[in-house]
C-alpha cells in the first residue's frame, strides 16, 4: 500500500498506512502547522480552575489569546511586558503584579504564574520569585514553566501543567482515611456537559466525585484528591502521567477508560463496577445500552458505509475511532497533532491496517488527503474546519460545540449530529447545477487541468480532446463514472448508488445523465452478493466502461463476462475520462480485459 | 407572543438557573487607586493584542500571499484560531516553529529552511516574514537571513523563479505596540520594499486598516459610483470572505487580494487614503515623503460627517463630482436618523475598541444625539485624547465629559461603568460581551474581533449604507432592551 500523494522527505515516517507513525518529532519550519505551543497546552489544562488567579507573565498578546480556551472566556491577569521590561528585566514587575492581582481579587486561594517565550528568553528566575512570594503571602504561588518554544507541541504544556498540579495542589490536605465510593476523574474537561453525563453514570454505580482534573477542579477539592478510592483516567495524554504519580505517592489505583461510544461506555462501567465489587450492575447497563441502540438506529442507517477522517489533539482518537466504527462508518484517517506512541498503538489495534495515520499533519497534507480520499466527514478543530468546507467536505468540530458526546446520551447525540451534518442540504446545493452557461468550445480546448475555477464548470462543459490524438470510432459509447459530487471519482463500485453517464462521440465527451443504481453490495463472499453484482451490472449494461475508485475481483470477473470494462482510477472525473480515452486509443478500441490504471 | 417556556425541554423561564461564575465569591469594592490601569503593573483582560496579528492580517490581503511567522508555533496557531473564528475562513499562515535550539542558537536555520519548504509546497506570489517577541529578543538578523534564504532558494529552484517571489520583512516585536501598530508597520514595510516610481496612473491608494471585508466592499462601491479607480492595499474583501464554489484550485488559495504589481504601482497614484490612520499612516507617510503621493489621514468614513469628509477629499483630489446616487444614499441615511432620533437621543453609551473605530463611532453616535460616557481605546495613541476632544467640541457636546481611556484594559472600563448611574448601550467588539451581561445593557458589535456572532464581518459600518445598517442595529438594540415585554408597541 502506498500513500497516494507526495510527502516531504523530512516527514516520511510520520504518515503510515500500515505501521505506526513516528511521533514526538519537531515540526518542520515553513509548514502550515496545526500544532500549538506549550502555553496553549498549559492553558488547555489549567484554565477551568476557578478559585485561583491566572497570571500570564509575558507580552500582552499571550494574555489576550490565553483568555479563550475551548471557546470559553476566562479572566486572565498579565504583566504585559513592554520594551523596558525586556531590557531591564521584569522580576520586580512580576512581584508587584502578583500583589496587585490579589488586591483586585481577594479571596483567591492560589496564583498560577505562566511563563512565556519572552519571559523565558530574558532569563527571569520565575521559580525563585514565586517561592519568595509564596512565603510572604502565605498562599501557593505556582510557576507554570511553559514558554512557547519548549518541547514539540502543546502536549508538553499539558505535561508541565500536570507537574504543577501534582507538586502544589493535589493531596495538600493532611492524610486522611480513604473516602469510600469516592473517585477522581483525570483528563476530563467538561466540554458541553460531558461531565454531567459521566457523573450521572457514576452516580448510578453509587460513586461520588471528589475532583475532576480539570473540568471541575478547585484548590480545595484537589487538596482532598488523595483520599479517593480510584482514579479514572479519561484523556490519556493529560491524565495518565498524573494517575501513575498518584499511584506512586498515595497508592491510588487507576483505570484508563473512555465514555465515548457505546461499547466503550459499557466497558468503562463494567471495569469500574468490577473494581468496586458491584454485582448486578450489568443489568441496567445492558438495558440502557439497548435503549441507546434503539434511539440511535434511525441515524445509523444513514451512516452505514460512510467514510470518516479523524484529526484532533489528544489521545481521544482511539476511543473516538471506536465510536465512529460503532456508528457503522469506515475510518480512513486517524491523526493527531501530538499523539504519543501509546495512542497510536491503541488506535492501530482498533483500526487495523489500511487506515492512514498521520502525526502532526500540516495543512497541505490534510488538503491532499481530502482531495484524494474524499471522506464523507472530517472531524477536527476549528482551524481545519473552514479548509474542509472550501473543499466541500462536511466537518464536525471535536471537542464538540453543541451537545455532550460522552455516555449513552452522548452516543445518540453523536449519531444524530453526524447524520445531520453529512446529509445537510448545503452539500447538495453547493453545485450550481444549471446556472452556469457552457463556455464556447473554442475556450476549453483540452481537459488537462480543467479543475481550475476559471475554466468554468466541468459538468456543463463539453470536454474536447485534441483531434487526431485518439483514434475513436465514429460511434457513440457510454461510460459510467462512480461519483457523488461530479468532481472526483470517489465511490467503490459496490457502494455507489449514483453513476454519472457520459457519452463519447469521436473525440467529444458529454455528460448524458445521472443514474441511480439499486442493490448495494458488500463483500463478494456469498452468492447473494454475486447476484447483487450481476443486477448492478445489468443496470449499466448499455455502458462500455465503468470508472470507479475500487472494484472487487468478483466484479471484475462478472464485468468481463458482460463485456464491460472496469477501470479503477483515483482522480478527478475529467482526468479519469481522459485516461480512459488514452487507454481506449492504445487498445485500438478493443477492450476486453479489466485493468487497474 | 413571548414564550412562557423553552419549547423543547419544557422548563419554565423563571426556573432556568444560569450558572454565573463570579470573579470573587462575593463582589467586593476594589481599591480605588488600583482601578485606572496606569496605576498598576498588572493588566486584567487586555483590550488589545500583539503586533504580529496585525501584520498577518495585512499579508493575508495580498493575492496568494502567505505570512511566515518567525516564532514559536503558538504565535501562528493562536492567530489562525482568531481569524478562523472571525472570518469563518481558512487562514494559511506558515510557522518557523521555534524550539529550544532556536532560542539558543537563533532562528536562521528555521527561516532559511522554512522559506524553502513553504515555497516548494505552496508557490506563493509573496511571502511576508513576520517577527515575534522571541526572534526580536534573540536578536535574529532578519535582513541577512532573508538574503540567505533567497540564495538558498535560487540554488534550489533556479534564480528566475526564486526572484519572482518577493519576501517582505515586517518587524513586529510583540512586547511593543498592539495589533493596530502591527498593521501600520506592515503598510510601511510593503510600500518600502515594493513601490517603485513610474508613470502616473491616476488612481488613488486606499489603506483600509482593520476594517472587515464588508467595509472594503462598501468603500469599493463608493469609489465605483465616483468613477475612481483605486488600489486597496491589503484587500481582504475576497481573500477572507471567499465563496464556497467548487472545484477549488489546489493548493487552496482564496480568490482576490492585492497583487504585487498593484503595490509597485502605489508610488504613482494621486493620493493615499488611510481609513484608520493608526493602522496605515506609516505607509501613507512613506509614500508622501519618498514619492510625493499625498497622504490623507482619516477620518474613518463612519457616519454622515465621516463619509462626507471622505467623499469630499476624493472629489478634491480627483476632480470628479459626487454623483446623485451617493447623495441619495446620504439622504436615506439622514432620513433614517430623523426617523429614529427620538429613540437614540440622550442615551448614555460607552464605546470600546481600536482607536479609529472608537473615534469614528463616537462621531456617529453624537450625530444620533447620544451621550458618550466612556471611550476606551485598547491601543495607546498619542493623538487619541486630542481627537476625541476635537470631535466632542465639533459636535457642541455639552453633557458630562466622558472618561477617555487611552490604552487601558477592560477591567478599568468595566469598573468605571459599574459606578455610572445610567448606561443604555455599549458599542464595541466581542470582548465586551461579559461586561454587557454583567451590567445588563445591550452590546452593539463593531470592530475587531467579533467571534461570537455571525455576519458582522460581511456587513459594512462605513459609508452611508453602512451607517444605515449600524443605525438600525443600534436602534433595535435599544428597543429590544427598553421594551422587552411590550412587543405590540409600534414605532
Amino acid at each position: 500500500m502506498k500513500i497516494p500523494f507526495e510527502v516531504i522527505p523530512e516527514r516520511v515516517g510520520q504518515l503510515e498506512l500500515v505501521g505506526l507513525p513516528a511521533c514526538d518529532r519537531r515540526t518542520l519550519p515553513g509548514v502550515i502547522s496545526q500544532r500549538a505551543c506549550a502555553l496553549y497546552g498549559a492553558r488547555w489544562m489549567l484554565a477551568p480552575i476557578r478559585d485561583v488567579i491566572h497570571l500570564i507573565h509575558g507580552p500582552v498578546g499571550c494574555a489576550y489569546y490565553s483568555e479563550t480556551v475551548r471557546k470559553k472566556r476566562y479572566q486572565v491577569f498579565s504583566t504585559a511586558l513592554d520594551e523596558t521590561d525586556i531590557v531591564f528585566g521584569a522580576g520586580q514587575k512580576l512581584e508587584i503584579a502578583i500583589r496587585e492581582s490579589l488586591n483586585l481579587r481577594p479571596g483567591s486561594s492560589a496564583v498560577l504564574v505562566y511563563t512565556t517565550c519572552a519571559a523565558g528568553l530574558i532569563g527571569e528566575d520565575v521559580q525563585a520569585i514565586c517561592k519568595r512570594m509564596s512565603a510572604t503571602l502565605g498562599l501557593p504561588v505556582v510557576p507554570v514553566n511553559c514558554p512557547g518554544f519548549c518541547g514539540v507541541s502543546q502536549g508538553d504544556g499539558h505535561d508541565v501543567a500536570a507537574v504543577a498540579l501534582l507538586d502544589h495542589f493535589i493531596g495538600r490536605e493532611p492524610v486522611g482515611s480513604y473516602l469510600e465510593n469516592h473517585v477522581n476523574i483525570l483528563g476530563e474537561f467538561d466540554v458541553q456537559g460531558d461531565l454531567k453525563e459521566i457523573e450521572y453514570l457514576l452516580q448510578r454505580l453509587g460513586l461520588n466525585l471528589i475532583c475532576v482534573v480539570s473540568g471541575r477542579a478547585t484548590v480545595e477539592n484537589m487538596a482532598r484528591a488523595h483520599r479517593a478510592r480510584l482514579n479514572i483516567v479519561h484523556c490519556g495524554r493529560t491524565g495518565r502521567w498524573l494517575a501513575r504519580k498518584m499511584e506512586e505517592r498515595f497508592g491510588i489505583p487507576w483505570r484508563k477508560v473512555s465514555f465515548f461510544g457505546l461499547d466503550e461506555t459499557i466497558a468503562a462501567l463494567q471495569s469500574i463496577a468490577t473494581f468496586f465489587n458491584r454485582s448486578g450492575e450489568n443489568e441496567w447497563v445492558e438495558r440502557e445500552a439497548e435503549a441507546t441502540r434503539r434511539r440511535a438506529a434511525p441515524y445509523l442507517k444513514r451512516l452505514a458505509g460512510k467514510r470518516v477522517a479523524l484529526f484532533f489533539g489528544a489521545s481521544r482518537m482511539s476511543s473516538m475511532a471506536r465510536a465512529f466504527k460503532e456508528l457503522g462508518m469506515e475510518v480512513v484517517l486517524c491523526g493527531s497533532q501530538f499523539g504519543c506512541r501509546e495512542d497510536y498503538v491503541e488506535s492501530r489495534r482498533c483500526l487495523g491496517k489500511g487506515t492512514l495515520m498521520i502525526d502532526d499533519a500540516n495543512q497541505r497534507e490534510l488538503e491532499e488527503f481530502l482531495h484524494h480520499f474524499r471522506p464523507d466527514l472530517l472531524v477536527g478543530g476549528t482551524r481545519e474546519k473552514f479548509m474542509a468546507h472550501k473543499i466541500g467536505i462536511p466537518f464536525l468540530v471535536f471537542p464538540q460545540e453543541t451537545s455532550p458526546y460522552a455516555g449513552f446520551n452522548g452516543f445518540v447525540n453523536l449519531a444524530r449530529e453526524v447524520a445531520t451534518l453529512i446529509g445537510a442540504p448545503v452539500w447538495r446545493l453547493m453545485i450550481p447545477a444549471n446556472l452556469v452557461e457552457p463556455p464556447a468550445s473554442e475556450q476549453g480546448s483540452t481537459c488537462g487541468d480543467s479543475l481550475a475555477p476559471e475554466n468554468g464548470f466541468l459538468l456543463e462543459e463539453e470536454i474536447m480532446m485534441n483531434p487526431g490524438n485518439y483514434a475513436m470510432k465514429e460511434m457513440a459509447h457510454k461510460v459510467a463514472v462512480a461519483t457523488r459530487d461530479g468532481l472526483m471519482v470517489d465511490e467503490h463500485f459496490g457502494r455507489a448508488d449514483n453513476f454519472m453517464i457520459f457519452t463519447l462521440q469521436g473525440n467529444k465527451v458529454k455528460k448524458a445523465e445521472s443514474r441511480t443504481i439499486s442493490c448495494l453490495t458488500g463483500h463478494c463472499a456469498g452468492d447473494k452478493h454475486k447476484d447483487a453484482i450481476v443486477k448492478r451490472l445489468e443496470q449499466l449494461a448499455d455502458c462500455r466502461a465503468v470508472i470507479c475508485l475500487k472494484a472487487g475481483q468478483c466484479v471484475q470477473e462478472k464485468a468481463r463476462q458482460k463485456g464491460i470494462l472496469i477501470l479503477e482510477i483515483n482522480d478527478t472525473v475529467s482526468n479519469a475520462l481522459k485516461e480512459f480515452l488514452q487507454y481506449y486509443a492504445e487498445k485500438g478500441g478493443y477492450m476486453n480485459e479489466g485493468t487497474n490504471l | 407572543m413571548r414564550l412562557k417556556e423553552i419549547p423543547i425541554t419544557g422548563i419554565p423561564y423563571d426556573q432556568i438557573k444560569i450558572e454565573k461564575v463570579p470573579a470573587t465569591p462575593e463582589y467586593c469594592e476594589r481599591p480605588a487607586d488600583l482601578i485606572p490601569s496606569a496605576n498598576r503593573a498588572v493588566v486584567v483582560n487586555p483590550n488589545r493584542t500583539c503586533m504580529p496579528l496585525g501584520a498577518m492580517w495585512a499579508v493575508l490581503g495580498i493575492r496568494k500571499g502567505i505570512p511566515f511567522v518567525q516564532g514559536a508555533q503558538g504565535c501562528t496557531t493562536y492567530v489562525r484560531y482568531t481569524f478562523s473564528r472571525i472570518f469563518k475562513e481558512p487562514a494559511t499562515i506558515a510557522t518557523a516553529s521555534f524550539h529550544e535550539d532556536a532560542a539558543v542558537f537563533g532562528g536562521r536555520r528555521n527561516l532559511v529552511e522554512g522559506i524553502r519548504n513553504l515555497v516548494v509546497r505552496y508557490w506563493p506570489e509573496l511571502i511576508g516574514v513576520v517577527t515575534t517577541c522571541s526572534s526580536e529578543i534573540i536578536g535574529d538578523d532578519m535582513v541577512s537571513f532573508i538574503k540567505m534564504a533567497r540564495a538558498n532558494l535560487r540554488k534550489e529552484i533556479g534564480a528566475e523563479k526564486a526572484d519572482r517571489i518577493p519576501i517582505v520583512l515586517i518587524n513586529t516585536p510583540s512586547f511593543a505596540g498592539s495589533h493596530v501598530e502591527g498593521y501600520n508597520r506592515a503598510s510601511k514595510a510593503f510600500v518600502e520594499t515594493l513601490a517603485t516610481k513610474g508613470e502616473p496612473n491616476g488612481k488613488v491608494n486606499i489603506i483600509p486598516g482593520l476594517f472587515y471585508p464588508g467595509d472594503i466592499r462598501e468603500i469599493k462601491h463608493l469609489l465605483c459610483h465616483m468613477g475612481i479607480e483605486a488600489i486597496v492595499l491589503f484587500d481582504i474583501s475576497d481573500t477572507l470572505d471567499a465563496p464556497l464554489q467548487p472545484p477549488m484550485s489546489f493548493p487552496y488559495y482564496p480568490p482576490g487580494g492585492t497583487t504585487v504589481e498593484e503595490i509597485k504601482d502605489m508610488a504613482n497614484s494621486l493620493a493615499t487614503f488611510t481609513l484608520q490612520p493608526h493602522a496605515g499612516q506609516a505607509g501613507a507617510s512613506y509614500l508622501e515623503r519618498k514619492f510625493g503621493v499625498r497622504a490623507v489621514l482619516g477620518p474613518p468614513p463612519v457616519g454622515v460627517q465621516g463619509t462626507d469628509a471622505f467623499l469630499k477629499a476624493l472629489r478634491e483630489i480627483t476632480g470628479k463630482p459626487i454623483p446623485d446616487s451617493l447623495l441619495q444614499e446620504r439622504g436615506r441615511l439622514i432620513d433614517s436618523l430623523a426617523d429614529t432620533f427620538h429613540h437614540t437621543m440622550m442615551k448614555k453609551v460607552a464605546i470600546m475598541g481600536d482607536p479609529d473605530i472608537v473615534l469614528g463611532i463616537t462621531r456617529f453616535v453624537l450625530e444620533m444625539g447620544m451621550e458618550p460616557v466612556a471611550l476606551a481605546s485598547g491601543t495607546a495613541s498619542k493623538t487619541f485624547v486630542h481627537d476625541v476632544e476635537a470631535i466632542l467640541a465639533e459636535a457642541g457636546y455639552e453633557g458630562e465629559p466622558p472618561l477617555i481611556i487611552n490604552g487601558g484594559d477592560l477591567f478599568e472600563f468595566e469598573e468605571y461603568l459599574k459606578k455610572q448611574p445610567r448606561l443604555d448601550l455599549i458599542i464595541g467588539n466581542s470582548r465586551a460581551v461579559d461586561i454587557s451581561r454583567e451590567l445588563q445593557v445591550p452590546l452593539v458589535r463593531v470592530g475587531f474581533p467579533i467571534y461570537d456572532r455571525f455576519g458582522y464581518q460581511k456587513r459594512p459600518i462605513v459609508g452611508y449604507r453602512g451607517g444605515e445598517m449600524l443605525l438600525a442595529e443600534i436602534v433595535n438594540s435599544i428597543l429590544d432592551y427598553q421594551y422587552p415585554d411590550d412587543r405590540t408597541q409600534q414605532l
